[in-house]
């Protein structure tokens, strides 16, 4: 079974940064490809590895072009027979992130635990949990006593997710985020950043006098998308995201992202 | 050889006593569109003799409703009540295949390739079945208790030939359709020298088929 996907999107403010005149808003082409084995298994569960190959590339800020290389295992069951059974999940990712800007090359790791169910014939919804790790070379320290270890963090975020069907083929959905963990900022250099981050180094993706901040954050996020089945393999989707995003010492940052990709399996 | 050509010799006389009765025989045409006029695929049509006669024909049939690509084929299939019914999987995956109809309640635990034993439907009606590997595959059985049906093809027509002439009840069903069979019922009479048209105008449900693919990429914090 595989799948492919190509998209655009647009991300208001790519480098998370809280003052206007360091906000930085730049668009991405998105393609992705994937190959998954797919093993149903008894008592309604199955087992998915699944190979995948992802790249961006952006228009004006390239150091963020990047390519990505991973593998993800995936256990589902279902709890009951029928579309309307509920179901959860445990799935394994790993991918290694190829960056222009090698600075944020390194490992992505995540552990994600789902549930859903078809609440009504129009209803679908899901709910996950998702730990994910984040590793990179450690870069020379630009402040002493303050790590260069920007790309590496951890962080978890709980999704929730309804879909409802429109008609035959337009699916809408709407997504609510709440994420805890490592962010990072890339903005000039500011005493209050410097003082609540975790990480520094200087950060050549968007010009001289630029530094990525490293601090804790918390996420919130809300998703509308709108789907349309345009052929029995393949997807359109459009969706927009609004992220508010809290840090330690109020270095606060909003965005956000339209995104509208094209996917087909087959 | 001498078993052989009087075996040649019955089979010619069958033969011939089946031309004779069905040379007396009509055609029944239905034309089956939706609320906005649009011509209705797989509506099965049925007649049912007024007279209880010709229901002696129903026999057990040995029939098939595939999968491939993931996909019940054909979406509606119409078998005689009593039929016998192979669920041959033709994909690189299992399927398991079953239904919740109060007509047929059943399940083809995970399997590939053809199942040893078909599946007996002996109560007449429809039979929605599904799979629970892949959610958004959807199929249907329709089991007649007349020998007289029809299925509509993408011109929304079908033709039942060799109908006795007489007095029918006919009536339609398809899987969205809204309201029950019965009230679609209509008396037609078969005539052996014409051929009898009728038409019916269904109000069909929107259909939510679960999508096949689902995409988006990820956020970006």
């Amino acid at each position: 079974m595989g799948n492919s996907d190509v998209g655009v999107r647009h991300d208001g403010n790519v480098n998370n940064a809280q003052l206007n005149h360091d906000i930085a808003g730049d668009s991405a082409l998105l393609a992705g490809i994937s190959a998954t084995g797919f093993f149903p298994l008894e008592h309604g569960s199955s087992l998915s590895v699944t190979g995948e190959t992802r790249v961006e590339s952006y228009d004006r800020y390239t150091g963020l072009n990047n390519l990505s290389l991973g593998a993800a295992l995936a256990f589902r069951k279902k709890w009951a027979l029928g579309p309307y059974a509920p179901w959860t999940g445990l799935s394994l990712s790993s991918a290694h992130l190829n960056y222009s800007n090698n600075i944020r090359n390194g490992w992505r790791h995540q552990v994600a635990i789902r549930g859903g169910e078809r609440i009504l014939e129009r209803w679908n919804v899901r709910a996950e949990y998702l730990y994910e790790r984040r590793t990179a070379k450690t870069q020379q320290p630009d402040q002493p006593g303050i790590s260069g270890d920007i790309f590496s963090y951890n962080s978890r975020a709980v999704t929730l997710n309804a879909e409802y069907a429109w008609d035959e083929s337009i699916f809408l959905t709407c997504g609510v985020l709440l994420r805890r963990g490592g962010v990072v900022a890339t903005t000039s250099e500011t005493a209050n950043m410097i003082a609540s981050s975790e990480a520094i180094a200087d950060d050549p993706v968007f010009g001289e006098h630029f530094y990525a901040y490293r601090m804790y954050g918390t996420t919130r996020g809300l998703d509308v998308g709108l789907n349309v089945a345009v052929s029995r393999n393949s997807l359109l989707r459009a969706s927009i995201s609004r992220l508010l995003t809290h840090t330690a010492g109020d270095n606060d940052y909003a965005k956000t992202v339209q995104t509208v990709s094209w996917n087909y399996s087959y | 050889m001498r078993n052989l050509i009087v075996d040649k010799y019955i089979l010619l006389v069958g033969l011939l006593f089946a031309w004779m009765d069905m040379s007396g025989a009509g055609e029944l045409q239905a034309f089956v569109k939706d609320q906005n006029g649009k011509p209705v695929e797989d509506a099965v049509v049925l007649a049912t003799p007024l007279d209880g006669s010709h229901v002696q024909m129903l026999k057990q049939q040995r029939n098939e409703v595939d999968q491939i690509d993931k996909e019940y084929v054909p979406h509606v299939k119409v078998v005689l009540v009593g039929s016998n019914v192979l669920f041959p999987n033709k994909d690189n995956i299992r399927h398991h295949v079953y239904s919740f109809s109060p007509g047929k309640v059943f399940e083809l635990p995970l399997y590939s390739g053809t199942p040893a034993a078909p599946v007996q439907f002996d109560k007449a009606g429809p039979v929605t079945l599904g799979c629970n590997i892949h959610d958004w595959m959807l199929g249907y059985i329709y089991v007649a208790d007349t020998p007289f049906y029809g299925k509509s093809a993408k011109d929304g027509k079908t033709h039942i030939v060799d109908v006795p002439p007489g007095d029918y009840s006919v009536r339609v069903w398809h899987p969205d359709m809204k309201g029950s069979e019965e009230s679609t019922s209509r008396k037609a009479t078969v005539d052996a020298t014409a051929v009898t048209t009728m038409e019916w105008q269904l109000t069909l449900k929107p259909v939510f088929r679960i999508p096949r693919v689902s995409g988006g990429a990820g956020s970006a914090y």
